[in-house]
C-alpha cells in the first residue's frame, strides 16, 4: 500500500473524532447563537476526568464515556443557568458572552492546574500501543476505537435531531427562535438542553482527545480552532456538513506533512480557516452561518 | 438624452431560485419610477443589486453609462446611488443628527466642501421634518420619524439616485401624506427616485413611469394609469399565486 | 469650548507625571514598575481600538507585541539602530504585519474575527518559536548594554508612549473616522450603505493599532534587556490587553488607563504571593464584570458618580443644538 493511502486512512481516522469533537461547538452555536469559548477547556477538562478514572478506579476511558456525557451535561447545564442565560442576546451580547465564556476558560484553566499541575499527562492503556490491518495498512487500535465511538455519535445525533421531538425543537429554535416560541416550544428549556448537549458533545470529545494525545491543563486552544474551523467549513446545516468540513481539514493537516515542516501542521488550520473565510463566506458546504 | 440609470438583463440566482431574472429598466433624470409587483416579486433584490449590497449573477447596472454593479455597497454610493431599507435599521446609540453625519461624511468620494458638517445635517433633518429631534436617539422616535430618519440619512449621502424601499408602507393616512410630499420635494431637489411601495396610491400619484415584477421578471411598464388597467398586471395581483407562471 | 477640557486635563496629568519623578520621593521599584505600567496602558488603549471602537475582539495582540519587540531587538543589535528608531522599526512592521492577517480576517465580524486571532497568534507565536535565527529560539535575544536606556530613563519614555496613545484614542473618538467607526460598530451593512468603507477604516485602525503595540514591544525588549518568543508571544499577553481593556472599560476613550492599573496591582502585589491563581483570577474577574458592569470601571465610576453614559455624546449635542 502506498503512502498516500495510509495517510488518506489516518485523515478518515482523524476526522472521525473531528467531527465529534466539533459538532458540541456547532451545536450551541446554531442554537443559541454563542461561541462557546470554554469549549476547549472542556475537552481538556473532560480528558482529565478520563485519565482521573482510569488512574483510580481503572475505569477504561471508552467504558467513561457515559460518565463523561452525563457529567458535562450537568456543567453546561450549570454554566447555562449560572451565567449564559443573563447575557443579552444581539451584536452587544455576542462581545460579551465571547468574552464571559472565555473567562470560563480561564477559570477551568487554571482548576486543572490547581490539582492536577501542569505536567504532561498521559492515560496507558493495555492497548495503547496495538494496531490493527485495516485496508492492507497497520493503524492503531486506539484510533480505530475513536473513529467508531465517533461515527455512532453522530450517527445518534442524526437521529435525535430528525426523529424525536426534542431534535425538532432544536431545529426549529435553531431557525427562527421567535416561530418557534409561536408554535408552543419552549425556547428557554431547547436553549438550556443544547447548551447541557453541546458541552457533553465537548466531554466525550476530551475522553476520546485523552485516548490519542498527551494533555496539559493548557491543553484545548488549537481544539477550539479546529472545531471551529470544521463548523464554518461544513456550515451548521447537518451531521453530513460537519463529517466533510472535518474531513477537509483532517486531510489538509495530514497531507500537509508533503509541504511544510512538521511543526507548522498546526498553523494549517488558521490558514485553511482564512482561506475558506475569504473566499466562501458561507461555507463550504453548508448554508450560510454568517450573521 | 442617455438615462441616468440603467440596468441591462439584470439577474440575481439565489441557488434554483430566480429572484432577479433578466430584468431591463432605465431611469431618467428627475424622474420617480414606481417599482410594484407581488411579494417575492424580486423588487428588493433588484434593489440591493443596484446599491451594491449583492452582486448580479449576470446583466449590469450603469450609472451615466458607467458600470455600478458587483462594486462594494460603498463604492455604489459614492458613485451617487443609495438605497433605504424596508426594515429602517438606525445606529441605535447615535444621535439622530449623528446618524445623518454619518452619510453626510461618507457619502461622497471626497468630503463635500463648504460648510462644515452640522449644519448641513441639520438643513437636511430640516426638509425632512426631524429638526427638532436631532439630540434624540433614534430609539426615541416613532416608527414615521425612524423612517424619515432612514430617508434623511441617505439624502445627507448627495445621491443622484434614491432606492425607496416601502418608506410609506406601514405608516398613518397622514403620515403618508405627508411622505409623499417630502418625497416629490426630494425630487425637486434633483434626485432621481425608484420606489418600491404596497400603498397603491401613493406609487401610482408619486411615479411618472412604473415597472411591474412578477417571479422575478418584468412584466409590465408604462404610465401609472396604462399598469393599473393592463389585464397582465391585474392577473399577477389577483390571478391567485401562480398566474404569473402559466 | 467643552472640547478643551480633556486637553488641559492631560496636558496637566502629563506634566504631573513628567515631574513626579523628580520632586516626589519614589522608590526605584515603583518608578521602574509605573515605567511598565504607561506602556501597558497604551497598549491596552490600543488594544481598544479594535475591540472597543470596532467591537472586533481580538485575542492575538501578542503577534504584534512580539514582532515589534524582535524586530526592535534585531534593530539595535544587527543594525545599530538607535533604540527610539528601533522601536518605530519594530512598531511599523508590527503594523505592516497586523494588516497582513488583517485585512483578508477583519470582513468577519464577531465571533469569526476573534476566533481567527486566536489562530493568528498561535500561528505566529509558532513561527517565531521554531524561526530561531531571528528569534533566537528558545535562548532568546539579549540587547547590548551600550545605547539601550536604563529603566530609570524608560520611565519618560513610557509616558511619551502613552501621551501618544492618549492622542490617538481621542481622535479616533471625536473625529470624522471615530464616527465611521461607531457606525461600523453598530451595524456594519447599514455603515456601508451609506458609503462607509468598512474595510479601509477598520484597516486603519487596526494597522495603527498594530504599530502602537509593535513600539511598546520594543519598549518591552529595551525594559527587559532580554526577550524570548515564548514570552513575547504567548497567549497571555494577548489575555493581558483584552483584560486591561475589559476592567477599565470596553470601547471607553480613556478606560483601559485604569485597568492597566488595576492589572498591574493584581499582578505585582497579588500574583507575586499566589502565582498559582494566575489566570482563575482573571477569569472569574472576566465573568464577573461581563455579568454585573460591562462597562467596567468606568461604568462603576459613572453610575457612582451618576453620569449619565456617553457623556461625550451630550456634549456634541449640546454642540450641535
Amino acid at each position: 500500500m502506498g503512502e498516500a493511502f495510509t495517510l488518506a486512512v489516518s485523515a478518515v481516522l482523524l476526522a472521525g473524532f473531528y467531527s465529534a469533537m466539533a459538532y458540541g461547538l456547532g451545536l450551541i452555536y446554531g442554537v443559541l447563537r454563542i461561541v462557546n469559548l470554554a469549549h476547549g477547556g472542556i475537552i481538556m477538562a473532560a480528558a482529565y476526568l478520563a485519565w482521573q478514572l482510569f488512574d483510580r478506579f481503572a475505569i477504561d476511558p471508552f467504558l467513561a464515556i457515559p460518565i463523561a456525557l452525563v457529567v458535562f451535561f450537568a456543567v453546561g447545564v450549570a454554566i447555562y443557568l449560572g451565567l449564559v442565560r443573563f447575557i443579552p442576546r444581539g451584536p452587544a451580547g455576542g462581545v460579551q458572552s465571547l468574552l464571559l465564556l472565555f473567562g470560563v476558560w480561564l477559570v477551568i484553566r487554571n482548576a486543572a492546574y490547581l490539582l492536577f499541575s501542569g505536567n504532561e499527562q498521559v492515560i496507558h492503556t493495555t492497548y495503547a500501543t496495538s494496531s490493527v490491518s485495516l485496508l492492507g495498512g497497520s493503524f492503531s487500535v486506539t484510533r480505530v476505537a475513536v473513529f467508531v465511538v465517533a461515527l455512532v455519535t453522530l450517527l445518534a445525533l442524526h437521529l435525535l435531531l430528525s426523529r424525536t421531538f426534542l431534535g425538532r425543537s432544536i431545529r426549529a429554535v435553531a431557525q427562527n427562535p421567535e416561530s418557534a416560541t409561536l408554535v408552543g416550544i419552549d425556547v428557554h428549556r431547547v436553549y438550556v438542553i443544547s447548551f447541557g448537549l453541546g458541552t457533553a458533545l465537548a466531554g466525550l470529545a476530551g475522553v476520546l482527545a485523552s485516548t490519542l494525545f498527551a494533555f496539559t491543563p493548557s491543553f484545548g486552544a488549537s481544539e477550539l480552532l479546529k472545531s471551529f474551523v470544521i463548523i464554518v467549513l461544513g456550515g451548521l446545516g447537518s451531521v453530513v456538513g460537519i463529517a466533510l468540513g472535518a474531513l477537509v481539514l483532517a486531510a489538509a493537516e495530514v497531507f500537509a506533512v508533503y509541504v511544510v515542516p512538521p511543526y507548522l501542521t498546526a498553523a494549517v488550520g488558521f490558514v485553511l480557516l482564512v482561506v475558506v473565510l475569504v473566499l466562501r463566506p458561507g461555507g463550504l458546504f453548508g448554508q450560510r452561518v454568517l450573521r | 438624452m442617455s438615462p441616468l440609470l440603467v440596468g441591462e438583463a439584470v439577474s440575481r440566482h439565489f441557488g434554483g431560485l430566480r429572484a432577479v431574472d433578466g430584468v431591463d429598466f432605465h431611469l431618467d433624470e428627475g424622474e420617480i419610477l414606481g417599482l410594484i409587483g407581488p411579494n417575492g416579486a424580486g423588487k428588493t433584490t433588484l434593489f440591493a443589486v443596484a446599491a451594491g449590497s449583492i452582486r448580479p449573477t449576470a446583466g449590469r447596472v450603469l450609472l451615466d453609462g458607467k458600470p455600478v454593479s458587483g462594486r462594494a455597497a460603498h463604492r455604489c454610493v459614492h458613485a451617487g446611488i443609495c438605497r433605504t431599507h424596508q426594515i429602517v435599521r438606525p445606529f441605535a446609540h447615535l444621535t439622530v443628527l449623528e446618524n445623518v453625519l454619518v452619510g453626510h461624511h461618507f457619502g461622497r468620494p471626497v468630503p463635500a466642501a463648504g460648510r462644515p458638517a452640522p449644519s448641513a445635517a441639520m438643513e437636511i433633518l430640516d426638509v425632512i421634518g426631524l429638526a427638532d429631534r436631532a439630540a434624540d436617539l433614534p430609539g426615541e422616535l416613532t416608527l414615521a420619524g425612524r423612517k424619515r430618519l432612514e430617508v434623511a440619512r441617505a439624502l445627507a449621502t448627495g445621491p443622484r439616485v434614491l432606492l425607496l424601499d416601502e418608506v410609506i408602507a406601514g405608516l398613518n393616512p397622514v403620515e403618508a401624506a405627508r411622505f409623499v410630499d417630502l418625497i416629490r420635494e426630494i425630487r425637486s431637489r434633483g434626485v432621481a427616485i425608484i420606489m418600491i411601495e404596497h400603498v397603491m396610491h401613493a406609487l401610482m400619484s408619486l411615479s411618472d413611469r412604473v415597472v411591474v415584477l412578477d417571479h422575478g421578471r418584468k412584466i409590465a411598464e408604462g404610465l401609472p394609469d396604462e399598469v393599473a388597467n393592463d389585464p397582465v398586471v391585474v392577473e399577477a395581483y389577483l390571478g391567485g399565486p401562480d398566474a404569473g407562471t402559466a | 469650548m467643552t472640547r478643551w477640557r480633556p486637553v488641559a486635563g492631560a496636558a496637566a496629568a502629563f506634566l504631573a507625571l513628567y515631574l513626579a519623578p523628580v520632586l516626589l520621593p519614589i522608590d526605584e521599584y515603583t518608578h521602574d514598575i509605573v515605567g511598565l505600567t504607561f506602556v501597558f496602558m497604551a497598549a491596552a488603549l490600543a488594544w481598544n481600538w479594535v475591540g472597543g471602537y470596532v467591537g472586533q475582539i481580538s485575542f492575538g495582540h501578542s503577534a504584534m507585541f512580539g514582532v515589534g519587540g524582535f524586530v526592535a531587538a534585531r534593530a539595535m543589535t544587527a543594525l545599530d539602530l538607535p533604540f527610539v528608531l528601533a522601536w518605530l522599526a519594530g512598531g511599523l512592521i508590527a503594523g505592516g504585519y497586523a494588516l497582513l492577517w488583517g485585512h483578508p480576517t477583519l470582513r468577519l465580524r464577531g465571533p469569526y474575527f476573534s476566533i481567527a486571532t486566536i489562530g493568528v497568534g498561535e500561528a505566529t507565536r509558532l513561527i517565531a518559536t521554531y524561526w530561531s535565527d531571528f528569534t533566537g529560539g528558545s535562548s532568546g535575544v539579549s540587547l547590548p548594554l551600550a545605547g539601550n536606556p536604563s529603566k530609570f530613563e524608560l520611565y519618560w519614555y513610557g509616558l511619551y508612549l502613552l501621551a501618544a496613545a492618549v492622542a490617538v484614542s481621542y481622535w479616533l473618538r471625536v473625529s470624522r473616522i471615530g464616527l465611521g467607526l461607531l457606525a461600523i460598530k453598530e451595524d456594519v451593512e447599514a455603515a456601508g450603505d451609506l458609503g462607509v468603507n468598512p474595510t479601509l477604516y477598520q484597516d486603519v485602525v487596526l494597522f495603527l493599532s498594530g504599530v502602537m503595540v509593535g513600539v511598546c514591544g520594543g519598549f518591552y525588549a529595551s525594559y527587559q534587556a532580554f526577550i524570548d518568543p515564548q514570552d513575547m508571544f504567548s497567549f497571555d499577553r494577548s489575555i493581558g490587553l483584552i483584560l486591561m481593556a475589559v476592567i477599565g472599560g470596553i470601547g471607553t476613550v480613556l478606560g483601559p488607563i485604569g485597568g492597566a492599573v488595576v492589572f498591574v496591582i493584581i499582578q505585582e502585589y497579588l500574583l507575586a504571593n499566589y502565582s498559582d491563581l494566575y489566570l482563575g483570577l482573571y477569569g472569574l474577574l472576566l465573568i464577573l464584570i461581563i455579568l454585573f458592569e460591562p462597562q467596567g470601571l468606568t461604568g462603576l465610576l459613572r453610575r457612582l458618580l451618576r453620569l449619565r453614559p456617553h457623556r461625550f455624546r451630550r456634549e456634541r449635542r449640546e454642540a450641535a443644538t
